[in-house]
């Protein structure tokens, strides 16, 4: 337990560096281009529309408004995805500072969480005006945006500890995670609703947590309407757990990082 | 306390697996038929055992040894990078390390981006780096070059700024490895008027090199790394000695 209070210490102490690496996480990824950080918005919105050529003009899904339901499911997705994707490689990619220079490494995982975390809600704006063409109304539900980014912030950094840490010692976890990220994909209901889900496959949808997560953001932005604050609850419990041992396990796992990578 | 840094008992070992792989891989397992055996590769290599040192406040002290012999073990002991397996470390002061320069520099970034990133890791405020970000950059000798990213500048230029970053984040303790070679003789000169002047001011430092004549001129206590331990002589021109005359036989 002193470990886990530790951990967090230390993140907290070494805020400034976080933030100093945050900001160049999200400078470096477009730093060159000469459309620089618009591609925080040309790619979701790229993305969006080669998923809507295909779903809803080729496949005729019916849903209403398409665009802003895919996107209110395809943003968070793809922080979380993102994340995991970055995360898992980030001690790995780091060996340069880990093996030189003191500092807490849980540094590096929580950086890649951030960085995503700041480009979903940078690319929240793009939503917002798809919403405005469409004259969608956006009411007070939309300060529940804030626990549930926070629910998957949580949710997102427990995951990311635990790949990161055990990526150093088995490092086909890269690429167990990238198919994993792929199946999971398709099994939240991102591209359709989850009342089209026949019900035999349910049990499938309710054990993925992004499930419930991608929900509360159509919920918000699509439906309009307020999250199932119950559900969310359980899941922000679940998400500390997964949070708790991900720190315990880093913890465990940290001292032999700079031998092994 | 008048130690800045005491080692004891100190002993550290490697994985050898972990120096190669640190697995087996399914192809060699199923290859083998060793297929749920547990890892053939382990075995253990002794860097070092049972090292006793104290180094006194306000000392330069020397490291030398051949290559693997443990010398940057010892600094990463020192800077914490590394536990023991057994035995203690204790350091008094804020170390900072030159184990590598420019560690964490960015290539796409430009030169004052990573003047700042750089100190921020070696554990400055920002705005104590803004304070002394004239400082850095003028005994880089960078300042047309300040606003260019770093992957277009030569390998020197790039020593030079991280030395300069690192010096000047003004620890208690300065842990430098093998890395004074770096620019042309008159940055070189530059690198050791620093170093003389950190002396001067009572900091402690620890110097790993290959360069005997750098060691005579800065340390005064030197210690040889060979074979697991440590051994020295009652000065440091005998410490050298001995260890040159082992070098020749």
């Amino acid at each position: 337990m002193k470990r886990i209070v530790e951990h967090f210490k230390e993140l907290y102490k070494y805020r400034a560096l976080i933030n100093a690496l945050v900001v160049r996480g999200l400078k470096a990824r477009y730093r060159g281009s000469v459309l620089g950080f618009f591609w925080t918005f040309i790619n979701p919105f790229l993305l969006m529309l080669v998923y809507v050529f295909v779903f809803k003009v080729l496949m005729k899904n019916g849903i209403k408004n398409y665009s802003v339901f895919l996107f209110a499911g395809l943003l968070p997705w793809t922080w979380f995805s993102t994340a995991l994707t970055d995360g898992v490689n980030s001690i790995v990619g780091g060996s340069n500072l880990i093996t030189k220079v003191l500092f807490p490494p849980q540094v590096l995982p929580t950086v890649s969480v951030l960085v995503n975390m700041m480009n979903y809600i940078f690319s929240l704006p793009l939503l917002l005006l798809f919403m405005f063409i469409l004259k969608m109304d956006l009411g007070i539900s939309i300060i529940a945006i804030i626990p549930v980014i926070i629910i998957q912030l949580i949710l997102t950094e427990g995951l990311v500890l635990i790949i990161a840490a055990v990526n150093v010692y088995f490092r086909d976890l890269q690429q167990i995670v990238s198919n994993f990220l792929l199946l999971g994909f398709f099994v939240t209901p991102i591209i359709y609703q989850l009342s089209q889900v026949p019900s035999r496959y349910l049990i499938i949808f309710y054990m993925n947590p992004m499930t419930l997560l991608v929900r509360s953001y159509q919920w918000i932005f699509y439906y309009n309407i307020f999250p199932n604050w119950l559900h969310l609850s359980y899941l922000l419990i679940a998400s500390v757990v997964i949070l708790l041992i991900g720190a315990y396990l880093f913890e465990k796992l940290k001292e032999a990082f700079p031998e092994f990578i | 306390m008048n130690d800045a840094i005491v080692l004891e008992h100190v002993e550290k070992h490697f994985k050898k697996y972990a120096l190669k792989k640190n697995y087996s891989s399914f192809k060699e397992r199923l290859a083998h038929f060793n297929w749920f055996e547990k890892n053939p590769n382990k075995e253990y290599l002794e860097v070092l055992e049972d090292i006793n040192l104290s180094i006194r406040k306000g000392s330069t002290f020397g490291l030398i040894g051949n290559n693997g012999s443990g010398k940057s073990t010892i600094l990463k002991l020192i800077a914490g990078i590394y536990k023991p397996d057994k035995g203690r470390v204790m350091v008094d002061g804020r170390v900072s390390t030159l184990i590598e320069v420019g560690a964490g520099f960015h290539p796409e970034f430009t030169g004052r981006e990573n003047i700042f990133i750089n100190g921020i890791i070696l554990g400055l405020p920002k705005k104590e780096i803004k304070k002394r970000f004239d400082q850095i950059v003028a005994f880089a000798e960078l300042e047309d070059f300040i606003d260019a990213p770093v992957r277009t500048y030569s390998t020197g230029m790039y020593m030079r700024l991280g030395f300069s970053v690192a010096v000047n984040v003004d620890p208690d303790i300065l842990l430098i490895d093998e890395v004074l070679a770096v620019g042309d003789e008159s940055f070189q000169k530059k690198c050791i008027d620093k170093i003389t002047d950190f002396r001067n001011r009572g900091k402690t430092m620890i110097i790993v090199t290959h360069s005997m004549g750098m060691i005579k001129q800065l340390c005064d206590d030197a210690v040889w790394i060979h074979g697991r331990g440590i051994s020295k002589g009652s000065t440091v021109d005998d410490t050298i000695h001995a260890y040159q005359t082992s070098q020749k036989s």
